[in-house]
């Protein structure tokens, strides 16, 4: 079995630098009665009403009348890019505690007013950012506001809560741990970045036992600072009404501590394969992840990219679900998304498989991604892949939710709100031989790092053909 | 994926109030329109017109899920859902994503105990073809052997992914209804095993459509920037030739409520942290304790102001987390067409046995039967579920597959723009009674799940 995979490896390698186009597949024939799509509408572009504030807060608001909810979420610049080096992943008990009490009301006040006005909120915390997001009917658009400015500028901290925050983030990362994607997730983020802070995504158990609230306090006053930060509210709001009550709720917002140092750079992208498996005894599927660094987001490839990784697996029908999946039965759901980070992308294929097939599946994802840079995409994948990404945007740009999570991680980035308006245009101006360019830039296999979770009995002797893998604890 | 009016009536009705108090807001009224026409053939299409943006939903739902596969193939209506994407004599494999995909759609299908729909969300230049493509699977499908293994394939890797490789492995949905259910139709695990997946052949999958499959055991939704004639006319063209099949008889598939308690304790290899399950059976749908029910589940697990997060994830920290509610987790009250439960599921810390943690629920519960809740309470919960139900509905692809179900399981799909006036119309005393009639020990049934001991101290 080993020795087909490799006779199969060199077969496959010798057909993409030798061929070229030879080895795509031939279009797929449509059927003669099927309907031909109809003339495309224009494209709505969402009105932003942005201003900002005395203290520096900016506000973006996109009115949307109609469905009668609206969504408010801040963003405050820090994650656990900012965390200190002892502390990894403090930003996550940040976030958990922020809800947990303020000033003005306790922990239980804010779920239940909240509740009063149909609405959610929670924070989360990301690589470069933390979010306190929120949600109610259109209705109780004011005290919205109000409750979310107060948990931004007033977090408590107190003490008992501080504690079951403590208590429960040790039991949750118990859990979290239990899960497939967990340890190979962290060992795959490593792997990339080394030491660098983009590799920390969890706090540990000692980080978890350094918080007190004196801590979060003095955390809270580094990060959250008004002109480090983005409100943006999206829904059946009018502007003009609420406005002042935006000014109102956050006018008092003040900087009270220095703002974290900046963030190194992210150390140069590897430039040679390493393979790492992650040890989960017993386990019925290996969880596989591929990638590695790429692109800002205000990069020239990054548009590239996007119609580079939508031919390559973004999307259900692409090359990596039809070899995977459809061909192979290796896996239920396979995918590659291109992640943007402020100070860079991490471009990460996935995909659960059968312990027997782990070695054929690494074989096929190297495949795939050496084609992209071997061979140009068809006209018809090109065009399957831009109106496909133009009609994401026109569902995204449906809903209230997925607005404000657009603009405010486009901030983060670094990108304006005309950001969002332009992405459909960016993307049809990309070319095939654009694509193949990003291909052979990022997705060439031999630069791509590897993190294997799973019964690493099986799966390191079934890899050795690759190169070898090093085993690490998870 | 999406949503909708005409007037900003936003802060005109605004509540304010001071940081102490949490006066529960009116909800503002939202209606969606609904047109609903049947073609000869017994097809139902519902349409639902909302031009906020040049998109449009569809669900196709068929009235046969779970319940229904045949015995002996259990997992069986799941494995065909992946059997309609596999292609039909008129479109090759591939076909079927690849021009949903260039007309700028998703789309996806789910099996669940009373239907499984299909679902797309795209541009509205694409819908002429989707409809075509919708047809073209219900009139007939490339059922081959090869096909027919892939797919088996990847449906045991779905269930490696969500079940055999992860801790809790579901345990909530298809162990407690195996433990709470008497009729196989309810209690028997739809994923499936691997020996019925393995035994399904190529005859059962064309029975299965042809029997099941039929215009006739049909709905279509479709919600977004369409006219309804417009709609009526293309479905017309495209299913208006597929012929109608006689359906089974219905099984028998009522369950009564418990009248003796039913535990189970399970070892994860997995989980580090144990967790408990409990299910209560409910009223059947239709009945006047269902909707009361389904807000007593949301004022008891629904959200951090819920009662049990107060109580034992706050309060005696219990538990680290809990999750729940009527028909939890595969759908919600209003898209079950049949026995379903009342769900309390959550991680507990290492504090006490499982029986301690469902103590603690049932006390919560208890002094809910006995001493009611207060109107304001209520009416905050009551608030937040319209909020929810209005969510639920934002998405046209969601939209249009919420008003296929409702119209494949009451026959009434407006009946959606009905629930924020049921749910309103609860009462204290209509949640202190559900409270005492269904929540009970003797209708309990729970499963306590720990891990398994590490392999070290097993061999000692």
């Amino acid at each position: 079995m080993r020795a087909r995979i490799r006779i199969a490896t060199l077969v496959v390698l010798a057909a993409v630098v030798a061929s070229g186009a030879a080895v795509a597949k031939q279009p797929t024939v449509m059927p003669k009665d099927l309907p031909a799509f109809g003339a495309d509408k224009p494209l709505p572009v969402p009105t932003i009403v942005s201003e900002t504030l005395p203290n520096g807060l900016t506000v973006w608001i996109v009115p949307r009348p109609g469905f009668p909810k609206v969504e408010a979420t801040v963003v405050v610049r820090g994650g656990n890019a900012a965390d200190p080096a002892d502390l990894p992943g403090v930003s996550d008990l940040l976030a958990s505690a922020l809800k947990e009490g303020t000033a003005k009301r306790t922990s239980r006040q804010i779920a239940e007013q909240m509740q009063a006005i149909g609405g959610t909120l929670d924070a989360s915390n990301g690589t470069d950012a933390t979010f306190v997001e929120a949600d109610a009917l259109s209705s109780g658009a004011v005290p919205l506001i109000e409750i979310v400015a107060d948990v931004t500028e007033n977090p408590s901290f107190p003490k008992d809560e501080v504690e079951l925050v403590k208590a429960n983030a040790l039991e949750a990362l118990k859990a979290e741990a239990s899960q497939p994607e967990f340890a190979v997730e962290k060992a795959f983020r490593t792997a990339v970045y080394g030491d660098h802070p983009y590799h920390v995504i969890t706090p540990t158990e000692a980080s978890i036992g350094m918080v007190t609230p004196e801590l979060l306090r003095a955390e809270h006053a580094r990060r959250f600072h008004p002109d480090r930060a983005l409100l943006v509210v999206a829904g059946a709001v009018d502007p003009e009404a609420l406005n002042p009550v935006i000014r109102k709720a956050f006018a008092g917002w003040k900087s009270s501590a220095p703002a974290p140092a900046e963030v190194p750079p992210a150390p140069p992208a590897r430039d040679a394969r390493t393979i790492v498996v992650v040890d989960r005894p017993g386990s019925v599927q290996s969880e596989i992840r591929v990638g590695r660094q790429t692109m800002t987001a205000s990069d020239p490839d990054f548009y590239k990219m996007v119609v580079a990784n939508t031919i390559f697996g973004g999307a259900f029908a692409s090359r990596l679900t039809d070899n995977i999946r459809e061909d192979k039965g290796y896996t239920y759901s396979p995918g590659s998304s291109n992640q943007m980070r402020q100070l860079g992308g991490l471009l990460q294929i996935r995909a659960a498989v059968r312990n027997d097939v782990t070695a054929g599946t690494l074989l096929e994802i190297f495949y795939e991604l050496d084609r992209m840079g071997a061979t140009l995409p068809t006209d018809e994948e090109m065009t399957r892949a831009k109106r496909y990404q133009s009609g994401l945007y026109l569902l995204r740009n449906s809903l209230n939710g997925a607005i404000v999570r657009t603009l405010a991680t486009n901030w983060v980035n670094g990108l304006p709100p005309a950001a969002l308006s332009e992405f459909v245009p960016k993307v049809n101006a990309v070319t095939a031989s654009d694509v193949q360019a990003v291909g052979r830039k990022y997705m060439t296999s031999l630069s791509e790092t590897v993190a294997i979770g799973g019964d690493a009995a099986k799966i390191v002797p079934a890899v050795a053909e690759f190169g070898g893998a090093k085993v690490v604890q998870p | 994926m999406k949503p909708h009016l005409a007037a900003v009536a936003v802060l005109a009705g605004a509540v304010a109030f001071a940081p102490g108090t949490a006066p529960a807001a009116q909800a503002p009224s939202w209606v969606i329109p609904t047109v609903v026409k049947k073609l000869p053939n017994g097809l139902t299409v519902v349409v639902s017109e909302d031009h906020t943006t040049p998109t449009f939903g569809i669900s196709v739902v068929y009235k046969v899920g779970f319940r229904l596969e045949p015995k002996g193939r259990t997992g069986f209506a799941h494995l065909f859902e992946h059997m309609m994407f596999e292609g039909t004599p008129d479109s090759p494999k591939g076909v079927f994503n690849k021009v949903i995909q260039g007309g700028g759609g998703i789309n996806n299908g789910s099996t669940r105990f009373d239907y499984t729909d299909y679902i797309e969300s795209a541009p509205v230049s694409a819908l002429d073809p989707i409809l075509w493509l919708e047809a073209d699977r219900m009139k007939a499908l490339d059922i081959s052997v090869e096909n027919l293994n892939n797919q088996r394939d990847v449906v045991k890797e779905e269930i490696r992914v969500n079940v055999k490789n992860r801790p809790y492995g579901l345990f909530f949905w298809t162990d407690l209804c195996g433990l709470a259910f008497d009729r196989w139709e309810n209690a028997h695990d739809g994923y499936g095993s691997f020996t019925d997946l393995d035994a399904a052949k190529i005859e059962d999958v064309k029975a299965f459509h042809t029997t099941f499959y039929a215009p006739n055991n049909a709905v279509i939704g479709i919600a977004g920037d369409v006219k309804p004639d417009e709609v009526f006319a293309l479905v017309e063209k495209y299913f208006g030739a597929i012929p109608s099949q006689p359906l089974p008889p219905k099984p028998e598939l009522s369950e009564k409520l418990g009248d003796k308690e039913r535990t189970l304790t399970e070892t994860d290899q997995f989980a580090r942290v144990p967790a408990v399950a409990i299910g209560y059976r409910m009223p059947e749908p239709g009945s006047p304790d269902y909707i009361p029910a389904w807000v007593l589940g949301d004022l008891l697990v629904s959200g951090d102001a819920s009662r049990l997060y107060q109580a034992l994830v706050k309060g005696k920290e219990l538990f680290l987390n809990l999750d729940g509610g009527v028909h939890w987790p595969l759908g919600n009250a209003i898209t079950n067409g049949g026995p379903t439960m009342m769900v309390i599921f959550g991680l507990y810390k290492p504090v006490g046995p499982g029986r301690q943690m469902v103590d603690a629920v049932q006390q919560e519960i208890d002094a809910v039967a006995s001493k009611g809740v207060t109107a304001a309470e209520l009416e905050r919960v009551k608030t937040k579920m319209i909020s929810d139900h209005f969510s639920n509905l934002e998405m046209l692809i969601n939209r249009a597959d919420t008003l296929a179900i409702r119209q494949a399981l009451t026959g009434d799909a407006a009946s959606i723009n009905k629930v924020p006036a049921q749910i309103a119309a609860v009462t204290v005393s209509d949640v202190k009674r559900v409270a005492a009639k269904y929540l009970t020990v003797p209708n309990r049934s729970w499963i306590d799940r720990l891990s398994a001991p590490k392999p070290q101290q097993g061999a000692k």
